[in-house]
């Protein structure tokens, strides 16, 4: 699954380190998020939608 | 890291531990097993000086830091969670190996031996890897 937590991320102006206090998860969660390599369960998908005041759908999207 | 357990209950768990690791020292000291008891000490002291290097990383160590600290996230318990399943099928499929070893007169303290080694071992590979891919 893609996802455009990158990019807006770094549009907010926060690091990986920052985000992942804010969501309650390591910054090493947040870069396998980012790099794909690990799809987040629905209540953090939804958590990440929320901080970037967004949907679920405009975030992540099936290959 | 949405938890944040506090000192008590890993001093509890280090205590616990040390006191397991001392009374199978006893026990194997009192059945004569020598270099068993040693083993137990070396073996033991060293996995619980790693736990505690572990924990004095806690929220700032990697992943391993994370879940032995009671940090972890959901990816992170996710990790440990397949570790500990290839771990019990590794350590399952080695129980039965020696099972069938013991009808060569294998020595029930080398199976014993050997199915914990291969769940250690299998343990820290399959997190490695799980840990590594994400």
């Amino acid at each position: 699954m893609r996802n455009d937590v990158r990019a807006l991320r770094e549009a907010a102006g926060y690091s990986q380190a920052t985000l992942g206090e804010h969501l309650g998860v390591s910054r090493q969660t947040i870069n396998s998020i980012e790099t794909g390599k690990y799809d987040p369960s629905l209540p953090l998908a939804f958590a990440i939608a929320r901080f970037f005041t967004t949907t679920i759908e405009e975030i992540f999207h099936v290959d | 890291m949405s938890t944040k357990p506090g000192l008590a209950p890993r001093i509890g768990a280090f205590v616990g531990a040390l006191t397991a690791l001392t009374a199978c020292y006893i026990v194997a000291t009192v059945a004569g097993r020598d270099d068993f008891a040693r083993g137990v000490i070396i073996g033991g002291g060293a996995t619980l000086a790693l736990l505690a290097i572990l924990w004095w990383r806690g929220a700032r160590g990697g992943t391993a830091a994370h879940v032995a600290s009671g940090l972890a996230d959901e990816r992170e318990k996710a990790i440990a969670r397949g570790a500990l399943a290839h771990t019990a099928v590794a350590m399952f499929y080695a129980g039965v190996g020696g099972a069938i070893a013991s009808l060569w007169d294998v020595e029930g303290i080398v199976v014993a031996g050997i199915v914990l080694w291969v769940g250690v071992i299998t343990f820290a590979i399959s997190f490695a890897v799980h840990a590594r891919r994400g």
